[in-house]
């Protein structure tokens, strides 16, 4: 058969100028992906120069002693951050001295000895435990955590008899990092190669003096990397903190005293404050937050970033000296002969042999395991606590009517939240896809590198601090909370996830797809459009509605920016109601009724975060893995 | 190739000094009846039936996916570490079954030491890695641990090229020195038996040598099992050969009479390269 090029054929088509608007097209693809890559770098300066300028009023009347003062007075205007950086510093470190070994321990049975169903379904389950939102757990720490403890530190002969305070906070905050330390250490261990755990096996090591010797210390800066990340979020956790501190304004060392933290007086004054001077002071404590985190994750993804690169070259054993004239004999190569041998015919047991080894094996794998129920626990009582036993408590009227009416309703602040994540979606999806896509298809590009870790960092930005930015940028120039502002720092937060996610997932897409495209003459806008992005969309997809279940729990952000309202949402451009403002607020009050709408409240929001994540984790099982199975 | 350079390094093995030391009474180190292996539904070992005589080297060769280092990994249950294998048939270390239900593992890997294809030295330095083993066995004298590394290195023909950097990483060793050291390592357990899985599969020829002397300086202590693809180093190191293919043991004999002189069809055309 002979090949005949009729007018229509796809070179015609090239010589009629298909291949200019191929090569436009190009262009503006690429445009986009830059413009929305750069978006993220631009917001993260944007931020800075915003916190900055908004806190010169306090810089310039306080100077250094901001930092150094130790009280905090707004009425008289003396601005000291010492009682609350304390606060924060106190019940990170209790958070982190509580959740590591916890949480390294839990991991380490996870990776070295878990096998099957063990690992897949304990792996679900801490995957929940990170998505619970804040201020569920704020709610659960007021209603389970405070009155257990308020029964415990008398027992301890304390003062304290609120039951809230430092420590208080401290464990509960051990109990949301934990997650994060657990998925990260179990990561970190997954990749130490399987030659070092057949070596150490080979050699007549058990399996916890494997675990002890060989796969913690080569995972050693993973760890520590990811202990990092769980401290930038824990130093910025907010709502859980404001609800069990006790806002106490003195300055104190005592952890069992009540206290106060940055990101939970910035909460708690900032939507109440009409003087100027005392937001600026509670921005720059902002701009404080804001550096401290910024450090800390910095530090945390250049340890996880080295240990991925190269592998650790340590020296040990700096102590021992090689010992010398021992060596005299001739210089042959010969190995110790050996008597000869009585033959061996008992038990199997080694020349070498270490009685305690065993048993210390056995010990330890009891403790990994109990570290990993320990994590778990919290997950069930929360989940049982909530679910359970507030599902009697909800009815009808909770979804259709307002708080003040009869029966009293939170309807106005589901629709409220819905909107702001529907806004947030619509305006953070496309971003964080290009964005993704730029690192992707363009991974020549000088700029990715700062890209990819200025949106970890964004990534790692509390969510208080993005709300206090969206108000110094959006809100007060206007002095009009709006859902735009409320979903605007919404979506700031959900475009690191979206970007993060979507670059795991487009570089699962093999690369044999690409080339077939390109192969057959597709520009790079068609391959991407036609190829690319539907081999891992599922994935993506997965990943937004994660990201979804995430925001729409949070609280911080929309605390100064949508400002919450009592009414039914009347305009965009006005105040919005939220319902995790009522679950923060009316689980404070004394009110048995409004409590009683904080217990629908959290038990609606942690059923709604608890299908979408269960649903999706089980339903993308399969397919996120088909994108990296094309070929 | 023929059979007939086979017969050429054989000779050239007794001009060396290299005959295979035929003791009296040799004694079987491992008896290995009737093993059949499963990876999952796959099938990877077929009624395998060998012995391994004590102070020997038994050399186990075949094409790839024939099951040899199955059969290896066995011998100190290695295989354990894969989800979802099983086998059947019994293996026998000094007449004790190793499967057997009281077996320690730990102390069945001290006496069963292995060295892997790939070297896998451990990031610490050369002394911590030599002296894994015996610290993980509860020794902690440093004289005794610098005694042995000492002994294990200059064993493994690498003292004199690392006795001055002991606390050096072994990451920086090159890739012939990082084997030997995992050899040391793996002597440092005071081991009875060594594993081999093609040590020098990943080195260049003249460390290959330096192996090789190894295993027949080892033999005088240790019983050795070496799998490897390369048929003159079978031929060089080995007194017992093992043919395996698609899962079976095919032959088993002398290394001499199995290179020249094979019984079976099949192991003749492997040896002579016809396939393979």
């Amino acid at each position: 058969m002979s090949v005949t090029r009729d007018a229509s054929s796809p070179a015609a088509h090239n010589r009629r100028g298909g291949a200019r608007w191929q090569a436009a097209g190009d262009w503006m693809f690429r445009a986009a992906c830059l413009v929305m890559a750069l978006s993220v770098p631009v917001t993260v300066a944007l931020m800075l120069v915003v916190l900055v300028l908004r806190s010169l009023p306090t810089i310039q009347a306080d100077g250094a002693s901001f930092l150094f003062d130790t009280w905090w007075n707004s009425d008289k205007h003396q601005f000291g951050a010492v009682p609350f950086i304390v606060g924060t510093i106190l019940t990170s470190a209790i958070a982190m001295i509580v959740a590591v070994p916890l949480g390294v321990g839990a991991a380490a049975f996870l990776a070295e000895i878990a096998t099957g169903w063990v690992r897949r379904v304990s792996s679900f389950l801490i995957e929940l435990l990170a998505a619970i939102p804040s201020v569920v757990f704020g709610f659960w720490g007021v209603f389970f955590l405070v009155p257990w403890f308020q029964r415990l530190f008398p027992l301890l002969g304390l003062a304290n008899t609120s039951g809230r305070g430092i420590f208080t906070c401290g464990i509960l905050l051990a109990v949301m990092i934990v997650p994060y330390i657990t998925a990260i250490t179990y990561d970190v261990c997954r990749a130490v190669p399987t030659a070092q755990r057949q070596g150490a096996l080979a050699l007549g090591a058990t399996r916890w003096q494997m675990i002890w010797t060989v796969i913690l210390p080569y995972a050693r800066p993973g760890i520590i990397g990811g202990c990092f990340l769980a401290l930038g979020r824990a130093l910025g956790e907010t709502m859980a903190v404001a609800m069990l501190i006790g806002n106490s304004e003195k300055l104190t060392f005592n952890i069992f005293d009540l206290g106060y933290s940055i990101p939970s007086v910035i909460a708690n004054q900032l939507p109440g404050t009409g003087d100027d001077l005392h937001k600026s002071a509670l921005i720059e404590l902002g701009l404080v937050l804001f550096l401290l985190t910024v450090v800390v994750n910095s530090f945390a993804r250049l340890m996880i970033w080295n240990m991925g690169r190269a592998r650790p070259s340590l020296r040990f054993g700096k102590r021992s000296q090689a010992p010398s004239g021992s060596g005299a004999e001739s210089g042959v190569s010969v190995v110790a002969p050996r008597e000869a041998a009585p033959p061996r015919t008992g038990p199997l047991v080694s020349q070498l042999h270490n009685r305690l080894a065993q048993p210390m094996n056995t010990l330890m794998t009891g403790v990994l395991v109990c570290c990993l129920l320990l994590i778990l626990l919290p997950l069930f009582h929360i989940l049982g606590y909530i679910l359970i036993a507030g599902a009697g408590r909800l009815n009808l009227a909770f979804f259709t009517n307002l708080p003040f009416e009869h029966p009293p309703g939170l309807g106005h602040s589901l629709i409220g939240t819905a909107v702001m994540v529907g806004i947030a979606t619509v305006g953070a999806v496309p971003v964080g896809i290009l964005a993704a896509l730029y690192l992707t298809e363009f991974p020549r590009s000088r700029i990715n590198p700062s890209v990819r870790f200025v949106g970890e960092l964004l990534g790692g930005v509390p969510s208080i601090v993005i709300g206090i930015f969206v108000y110094a940028l959006l809100v007060a120039p206007f002095h009009q909370p709006s859902a735009w502002a409320g979903a605007f720092a919404l979506g700031v937060m959900m475009v690191p996830i979206v970007m993060r996610a979507s670059e795991e997932s487009l570089k699962l897409v093999p690369p044999s797809l690409r080339n077939g495209s390109y192969a057959l003459g597709a520009s790079r806008h068609q391959t991407v459009a036609r190829v690319i992005l539907p081999a891992a969309l599922p994935a993506i997809v997965t990943a937004i509605f994660l990201a979804i279940a995430r925001i729409a729990g949070e609280t911080a952000p929309l605390l100064f920016t949508a400002y919450s309202s009592k009414f039914w949402m009347n305009g965009l451009d006005k105040p919005t109601p939220f319902l995790t403002y009522y679950i923060y607020t009316y689980s404070l009050d004394s009110d048995p009724a409004r409590q009683q709408l904080a217990w629908s409240g959290a038990l609606v929001l942690l059923a709604f975060v608890m299908v979408l994540n269960i649903g999706i984790r089980l339903a993308a099982g399969a397919r996120v893995v088909s994108a990296s199975r094309a070929d | 190739m023929s059979t007939l350079s086979y017969s050429a390094i054989i000779s050239e093995r007794s001009l060396n000094g290299r005959e295979p030391v035929t003791k009296p009474n040799v004694q079987s180190k491992f008896v290995v009846k009737g093993m059949s292996f499963w990876y999952g539904k796959k099938q990877a070992l077929f009624d395998v039936s060998l012995t391994i005589p004590e102070r020997s080297v038994m050399a186990l060769i075949g094409p790839s996916g024939c099951g040899k280092s199955t059969f290896l990994r066995a011998l100190n249950r290695m295989n354990d570490l894969i989800e979802g294998t099983r086998h059947t048939g019994d293996v026998q270390l000094d007449g004790v079954d190793i499967y057997s239900r009281g077996v320690n593992l730990v102390d069945l890997r001290r006496r069963v030491g292995m060295v892997f294809q790939k070297s896998n030295p451990f990031p610490k330095s050369v002394f911590e890695n030599v002296v894994y083993g015996p610290r993980v066995a509860g020794v902690n004298n440093r004289a005794k641990l610098h005694e042995i590394t000492e002994r294990c290195l200059r064993g493994a023909a690498l003292w004199d090229e690392v006795k001055d950097r002991l606390n050096d990483s072994a990451l920086n060793l090159s890739g012939g020195q990082a084997q030997r050291l995992c050899i040391a390592r793996a002597l440092a357990t005071d081991p009875e038996v060594l594993l081999l899985d093609e040590p020098a599969s990943a080195l260049d020829p003249a460390s290959t040598a330096r192996i090789e002397d190894l295993i027949f300086e080892l033999k005088r202590d240790y019983t050795i099992a070496i799998v490897t693809h390369n048929m003159q180093q079978a031929a060089r190191v080995s007194d017992r050969t093992a043919f395996f293919f698609e899962g079976r043991l095919i032959e088993s004999g002398p290394t001499d009479q199995l290179y020249t002189r094979p019984q079976i069809q099949k192991t003749q055309d492997y040896i002579t390269g016809r396939f393979g």
